[in-house]
């Protein structure tokens, strides 16, 4: 059952990491932080994030599931 | 552990530290302190010197250290046990064999026993050790924590737990904690505090910075080791050092990204390329490193300006490279003392390897992963290679490593991580590769599962067939052949069995001798169990032979223990033994291996030793074999061992121990594939026992069953001479003795003619009984007389005692008129025995319709006197032929008078033919 996740990490991570981090989408928000966003297959991947965010020492601020925030409305995410 | 790989060494040893380094006495106290104690846990991100703080902490501690880097793949129970083995064996040879035998053998390696026997070794060894589990947070399996938890709460005293992590581990920690038995550092604890920080950037990295920079690159990176290093090395070759320190803190980019285009853009090109190649492995040592970066035809390195470079800055190639970079404390870490192997700090190369998926493409690498696979495939680290070829993806190079080095990697057990790839072969793919399916196949056999083993059969023999022209097709067949030879004899076609070894031997390719041997001693062992022991004779004693030459140990003891239950059906008690003996000796004695190889001589010597009535020393060897054959894995002789162990239970009056002892045995052979051997002497084992319980109604049911059974088939075939020895017995039980008889002679002349001498005396002995319970005494005597002259070269005792009180009085009564000799001498002996038994079980047919009983029963002597007064004798003539004192024999009547309620000898005669103890 694939979800749509929004995960906020501290720092500004450059869009190439994208890759890294399944294909999802890096925004760069005010306040220093970067959105993670869009689709994962599973819970297993969310935690296959978790790892890597871990791995890199970022600094995990908050995780939503849940329909899209009204920030990001183009929805160019790799699935 | 013999011979580990270069590659596994590299996991258990500590990364080599660098000459220059912050001291940490704070953090190095702590630890120390930890040491003391079960466990000491180091919990922080990647790149806050957690490797290097315990490195050089337990250098210094005066303990021994064993040492675990564990990897992403340790995450299984069996495999993270057999590195935790081997770690402990690096410190200390004597901890761990037989945890590292069961590992070796077992397809399921019981972790608490592994565990345990690692404990009591620990224990016994007495050093203190600390054992360091390094980047713990790969392990996510809850097998795996169990196991960790297991040794926590078992710690001897005398081991020091350091684990290492990037996440705080799921372990059962409160008591530890609660008792203060557990140091823990964390982040908060390992960031680089400002003097820190300042020594680090000014004493180790040179580069003399105040103490206002040194606070600002301190809290821009939080104290992060990793983050500090990185801004060093980009701030040292660098002329505006303020500047960078201004742009780098003004920055909200994700510090090691900013740093690492910083301190990639300071290199030269030809290192920049040489990291970023080298960035996919693993493990890096220089000739694999040139593999990597070899170049792609008529493409010339080009420099960062455009121009072409015809000669490298690096002469020694990828070697002096290497070099540069350690010294350049640029992220490389020598893993041994010799600087063959490195690797890269793991942030260090996940960030080159985002960097090189974007400047190469995916396609790019994937060339470098497939010349990595290369690489390792050519010298022998096959899990690297096959790493490689899954991230390249090239599945198909994937499948032809794992087909291609599938039996080695198989033997060599749980650290070659086989087993990781064998839980990752689907079906489709094993089906799709023959060999796979005969070694699957091979395995099933071996355990005797049956059905698997024959699905995949079908496989393989549907894919040789469309690949009949392949170069290693005949050796195919040959190994398919005889897969299904032991299948074919464990479905019971034996004869079949034999055609398809005989099949099998013609086709093995030269060289092959594991498998010749094998072929060849499942050849010998058909052979037997076809009652041609002839032939079977033959081929085993030349597989022992030529084993011997050829130092293939469990082969040699695996043929040698077959012969020995041979000659034992030939009634060579003796050579039976001398061949156990023997094939012990041919076990190098100092080698603590072949564990598997001790344990069937184990079961086999307590057999015989059984038959001697040495049961002390039967039950010794027959424990110490039972714990290790698990180790051999063939259910057979697990199933004859606790027959074994039922009759020794049985001679010891333990009827309960028995019982289990024959319910396990049936288990096994009524869940696994077994050949006749086992079968038959479990069902036998079980028709005594039912005998002795006195439960004739089983016993019946299966005399009849079997009656129904042979009826169809040829009547005495050497594979019905057993059953119908069990089938004589239940006769004798039924009373129909007269049946018996006339079955009894035919089974002697059968078994008499193939020289089958143990059978004959089994034989022979229940003639004696049988003729017993007719009356005839004259021919009962007869036949005992026959039995004792075959038995008496070779020490049969059990055969004899295990028949209870209508032998022990048929013995007294031979021996009121035998003559003196060796077999006097014997009966004797026997005699003596039966005074010793705790107890001296009464017929079948007695136990389950008593006949009344003697509140005393008379003593053998009591018996003797009591048989020469029911022939006639006085007692004068009693006291000479027993050559004692005539007031004896008196005193033996009044005895006799008395326990038999009679008031004179023909009363006595009279009542002991009543109760059963005169015919």
């Amino acid at each position: 059952m694939t979800e749509y996740y929004e995960i906020k990490i501290g720092g500004h991570l450059d869009p190439r990491w994208a890759d890294w981090f399944a294909g999802l989408k890096l925004t760069h928000l005010e306040g220093n932080e970067t959105l993670l966003s869009g689709w994962l297959p599973d819970q297993a991947a969310l935690h296959g994030l978790f790892e890597r965010i871990r791995d890199l020492n970022l600094k995990l601020i908050s995780v939503t599931s849940g329909g899209p925030s009204s920030q990001d409305f183009d929805k160019e995410v790799d699935p | 552990m013999q011979k580990t790989d270069t590659l596994i060494r590299t996991k258990l040893h500590p990364p080599f530290t660098r000459t220059a380094l912050v001291p940490r006495p704070r953090l190095q106290a702590r630890i120390i302190e930890g040491l003391r104690g079960p466990l000491t846990l180091i919990t922080a991100p990647a790149g806050f010197g957690k490797t290097t703080l315990v490195a050089s902490c337990i250098a210094n501690s005066g303990m021994d250290v064993a040492w675990l880097s564990l990897d992403k793949d340790d995450n299984q129970a069996g495999r993270f046990l057999s590195y935790l083995v081997a770690a402990l064996q690096e410190t200390d040879h004597t901890i761990g064999h037989e945890a590292a035998q069961l590992l070796a053998a077992a397809r399921q390696a019981p972790p608490d026993a592994i565990l345990t026997s690692l404990i009591n070794d620990l224990d016994t060894a007495g050093g203190e050790i600390a054992l360091v589990l390094d980047d713990y947070q790969f392990m996510s399996s809850p097998a795996v924590h169990q196991e960790v938890a297991f040794l926590l709460e078992h710690c001897p005293r005398t081991l020091h737990l350091v684990v290492a992590t990037r996440s705080d581990p799921p372990l059962p920690l409160s008591r530890l904690r609660a008792r203060g038995q557990m140091v823990e550092l964390r982040t908060a604890d390992l960031r680089f505090t400002e003097p820190e920080a300042a020594e680090f950037l000014n004493d180790v990295m040179g580069l003399g910075l105040d103490a206002g920079s040194v606070a600002v690159l301190d809290e821009r990176t939080e104290g992060w080791i990793a983050g500090l290093q990185m801004a060093a090395l980009s701030m040292r070759d660098r002329e505006d050092v303020p500047g960078f320190i201004e742009g780098f803190s003004g920055t909200n980019r994700y510090i090691l990204d900013y740093l690492l285009e910083e301190v990639l853009a300071s290199q030269p090109p030809e290192i920049q390329r040489f990291l970023l190649h080298t960035s996919i492995l693993a493990r890096l040592t220089a000739p694999l490193c040139d593999a990597v970066l070899a170049d792609d035809e008529g493409l010339e390195r080009e420099g960062e300006d455009g121009s072409t470079r015809s000669e490298s800055l690096f002469a020694g190639g990828s070697a002096s490279i290497l070099e540069y970079l350690e010294r350049a404390n640029l992220f490389l870490m020598p893993l041994d003392d010799e600087r063959i192997w490195y690797r890269y700090h793991q942030l260090f190369a996940d960030l080159l390897r985002t960097q090189v998926q974007n400047s190469l493409g995916a396609e790019g690498v994937a060339q470098l992963h497939i010349r990595a696979a290369e690489w390792h495939a050519q010298h022998g680290s096959i899990l690297e290679a096959i790493h490689h070829a899954a991230a390249a993806p090239d599945d198909e190079r994937v499948e032809r490593l794992i087909e291609q080095h599938y039996m080695e990697m198989v033997s060599r057990g749980e650290m070659s991580g086989m087993r990781l790839w064998r839980g990752k072969l689907s079906k489709e793919l094993v089906y799709r590769r023959p060999w796979l399916c005969i070694y699957e196949a091979y395995s099933h056999a071996w355990f005797g599962e049956l059905d698997e083993a024959d699905r995949l059969l079908e496989e393989a023999e549907k894919r040789i067939r469309s690949e009949i022209s392949a170069p290693d097709a005949r050796s195919m067949q040959a190994h398919l052949a005889y897969v299904k030879s032991r299948v074919t004899a464990m479905r019971g076609d034996i004869q079949r069995a034999i055609e398809l070894c005989l099949a099998a031997r013609e086709h093995i390719p030269a060289g092959n001798l594991a498998l010749e041997f094998d072929t060849r001693t499942t050849l010998g062992y058909e052979y037997f169990l076809t009652g041609d022991y002839a032939n079977a004779n033959q081929i085993l004693n030349e597989t022992i032979r030529s084993g011997i030459t050829a130092g293939a140990i469990i082969h040699t003891v695996a043929a040698s223990c077959m012969v020995a239950r041979l000659v034992a059906v030939q009634g060579l008690l003796h050579k039976s033994y001398d061949t156990y003996q023997m094939a012990a000796q041919s076990i190098p004695e100092a080698s603590k291996e072949h564990r598997d190889a001790r344990a069937l001589v184990a079961v086999g010597m307590a057999d015989v030793l059984c038959e001697w009535n040495d049961l002390d020393a039967a039950l010794v060897h027959l424990q110490q074999g039972l714990a290790l054959l698990p180790l051999w894995g063939k259910v057979d002789d697990v199933a004859l061992a606790y027959i074994t162990l039922a009759r020794i239970r049985l001679a010891q009056a333990n009827r309960s121990d028995a019982t289990e002892a024959v319910e396990k045995a049936l288990q096994l052979v009524q869940t696994r594939g077994v050949f006749s051997e086992a079968r038959q002497a479990v069902e036998i084992a079980q028709v005594k026992l039912w005998l002795a319980q006195g439960d004739l109604r089983a016993a019946n049911r299966w005399a009849a069953s079997q009656e129904e059974r042979l009826g169809l088939s040829d009547r005495f075939g050497f594979e019905n001479e057993l059953t119908h020895i069990t089938q004589v017995r239940v006769l004798i039980a039924q009373n129909k003795s007269n049946e018996a008889i006339g079955l009894l002679s035919q089974l002697e002349e059968t078994a008499r003619s193939a020289g089958r001498m143990g059978r004959v005396i089994e034989i022979l002995l229940l003639e004696a009984l049988a003729m017993r319970e007719v009356g005839d005494s004259e021919r009962a005597v007869l036949a005992l007389r026959k039995c004792l002259a075959l038995a008496e070269p070779e020490g049969y005792v059990r055969v004899f005692l295990d028949e209870g009180r209508p032998m022990q009085m048929l013995l007294v009564q031979w021996l009121a008129q035998a003559g003196a000799g060796p077999l006097r001498d014997y009966a004797i002996h026997l005699l003596s025995q039966f005074d010793a038994e705790p107890h001296v079980v009464a017929a079948a047919q007695e136990i389950a319709s008593p006949a009344g009983d003697l509140i005393e029963p008379l003593s053998p002597r009591e018996l003797e006197v009591l048989h020469l007064m029911a022939l006639g004798k006085t007692n004068q003539e009693i006291a000479q032929q027993l050559v004692v004192a005539p007031g004896t024999v008196k005193a033996h009547t009044a005895h006799i008078y008395r326990k038999l309620d009679v008031a004179n000898r023909t009363e006595a005669a009279a009542r002991a033919r009543q109760l059963g103890i005169l015919p």
